[in-house]
């Protein structure tokens, strides 16, 4: 997946924006303790998980803004993150 | 970026002895190693990707691996975009280096229909990348086996779009970019299990699916005691008249050896019968009973346990003079090391992340453990003593089928006989204080309620626990360099 998005121009931080999708931007700056002691921004949470999340997040971002299952699967994604992204969660 | 990654593979693999022994399933984790199961099924919840995520609520299971499928669909289709550049320089190139896996192999005059044809092949190698599960019902026509196995052999081996599939029959992701689905039958559920009233959803069932029931093993997150049949929905696939898995591995012996153990040791979990456990616990109680008395009396020194380091040492020892083993390793070795050995493994095993996900019944005995180790101590405001309860004496018996002792009466009371009552118990205390810590621990607590109505939650409850089970199967990659 880096190589895939190597050479193409960054317009916003892949994180910051799937963040963003979620309204979950403001989480963006805060720190994420990882269990091997790890800290990373939450803005780089697809570093840890994106291998699973990424698909979901683009399949989100894909989906029409009309379709009746993006306010549920924002949710669900949102909770994923929440669950995650909350200081000490990951810990 | 593998460390997730987890395949099912369905297929017999006759050659390596797979298909007589189990069934023909088998899941091979991210390290190549090969976790054997008895069913379609358990083989898929034994993936740490999708073996959870449609136990609680199967629409919006089935509505994340939608979304899943896709993202990977757009995400192919990215890198086929990406790829097309380079595909018309390689055509400039002579043969022999145009066979660079990078590129789609055709000029651009037939390059619509070949886009069409790669989008499945590359949305099934990007799922594979992606560790997603793609798992079916396994066939029983060695001739399509084969076919079906030289295919995916060929998929693997060769670039992405080149050497293209014709798509044949039906091939249901035509029109729709889903590669995966779940979909919970109860149809099949045994009655000893199925709690819950009959799914009344029904999610795209193809023709070729045929269900499968899932063992009898019920663990607590696995609330909704449904059976869960995850469908791969690939054309090629689709294409050999039968459901198809993806996976070849080179399963060696030692791994083959290793599931056995664990085949038994699963079969052998659901083999504790009442009797036993009240025969072993009337035992330990008259041990334990003994060594009281032996204690009051200084004279009687029949039973005396020959502990000669508590069990944190212990553990300690072996994790400076070892790498935590995994779990495989400690049932392999329980026949030859006493129980207390494999109990200090199984903490160090603990420390690492993550890892009961694959564990259904060391989770389930560990949890009741914990539950039962309160009752088990002692109290010097009333004098009780140590001692063993018979919902503890169960949880130990299966705790030593998990860690392999074929007669774990026998190891049970062998390891309070030589290592006495205070040594066992701190061994759980320990035990149980890593696992804990886990955050598998924290995964088990925020399993839902079945039983709640509230669409909402049932959302955010799903969202924990799969993100919950991402986070746990990706955080080995923080820790290496991508």
């Amino acid at each position: 997946m880096a190589e895939q998005l190597e050479g193409q121009p960054v317009e916003e931080h892949e994180g910051e924006k799937y963040l963003r999708l979620l309204g979950l931007e403001n989480k963006a700056d805060e720190p994420i303790t990882l269990k091997d002691g790890t800290t990373i921004e939450t803005r780089n949470f697809l570093d840890v998980c994106g291998q699973y999340a990424r698909p979901m997040l683009v399949g989100l971002e894909a989906m029409e803004s009309d379709d009746p299952r993006r306010e549920d699967t924002m949710n669900a994604l949102r909770g994923m993150i929440s669950q995650y992204i909350e200081p000490g969660q990951a810990e | 970026m593998d460390a997730g990654e987890a395949r099912i593979i369905t297929e017999p693999m006759p050659d390596q002895g797979l298909a007589e022994e189990a069934g023909g399933y088998a899941y091979e984790r991210a390290n190549g190693t090969i976790e054997r199961a008895r069913s379609a099924e358990e083989a898929i919840r034994l993936c740490p990707v999708l073996g959870k995520m449609a136990l609680e609520s199967p629409e919006k299971a089935q509505l994340l691996l939608d979304l899943a499928a896709t993202g990977s669909a757009k995400m192919a289709e990215t890198t086929q975009k990406d790829a097309q550049p380079k595909a018309e320089q390689q055509t400039m190139k002579p043969i022999a280096e145009a066979t660079s896996t990078e590129k789609p192999a055709e000029p651009s005059a037939t390059e619509p229909l070949r886009q069409e044809q790669a989008a499945p092949i590359t949305k099934l190698i990007e799922e594979r990348e992606a560790g997603w599960v793609q798992a079916t019902v396994p066939t029983e026509s060695a001739g399509i086996h084969r076919t079906s196995q030289e295919k995916i052999r060929h998929i693997q081996e060769e670039p992405k779009a080149q050497s293209l599939p014709e798509p044949t029959e039906t091939i249901k992701t035509a029109d729709k970019p889903v590669v995966a689905e779940a979909k919970v039958e109860t149809s099949d559920i045994p009655s000893a299990v199925a709690t819950s009233e009959p799914a009344k959803q029904s999610h795209e069932i193809t023709p070729e699916v045929q269900p499968i029931t899932l063992p009898t093993e019920t663990t607590s997150h696995e609330p909704d005691t449904h059976t869960e049949i995850l469908e791969l929905d690939l054309p090629e696939l689709a294409s050999e008249a039968e459901p198809q898995v993806t996976a070849v591995s080179n399963e060696t012996q030692e791994t083959q050896e290793t599931q056995e153990t664990q085949i038994h040791t699963n079969e052998a979990v659901e083999t504790i019968t009442e009797s036993e456990v009240t025969a072993t616990y009337e035992e330990i109680t008259e041990l334990l009973a003994a060594v009281s008395a032996s204690e009051a009396d200084e004279h009687v020194t029949a039973i005396e346990t020959t502990a000669s380091q508590d069990f944190e040492t212990l553990v300690e020892v072996l994790a400076r003079d070892n790498e935590p083993l995994a779990l495989k390793f400690i049932q392999e070795n329980a026949a030859e090391q006493p129980p207390e050995q494999s109990l200090a493994q199984l903490a160090n095993y603990l420390s690492e992340q993550s890892k009961l996900a694959d564990e259904p019944a060391l989770a389930e005995a560990l949890q009741q453990i914990e539950r039962a180790l309160p009752d088990c101590r002692g109290t010097e405001v009333t004098g009780e003593k140590p001692h063993i309860t018979p919902e503890m004496t169960a949880a130990l018996l299966q705790l030593m089928q998990t860690l392999g002792y074929q007669n774990p009466r026998e190891s049970l009371v062998q390891l309070i006989t030589e290592q006495g009552i205070d040594f066992l118990l701190e061994a759980l205390r320990h035990i149980g204080q890593v696992y804990s810590d886990d955050t598998w621990r924290e995964f088990l607590s925020a399993s839902p309620n079945p039983a709640s109505d509230d669409h909402d939650d049932a959302h955010q409850r799903l969202g924990r626990r799969l993100f919950g089970f991402i986070a746990r199967a990706n955080q080995e990659l923080v820790s290496k360099p991508v």
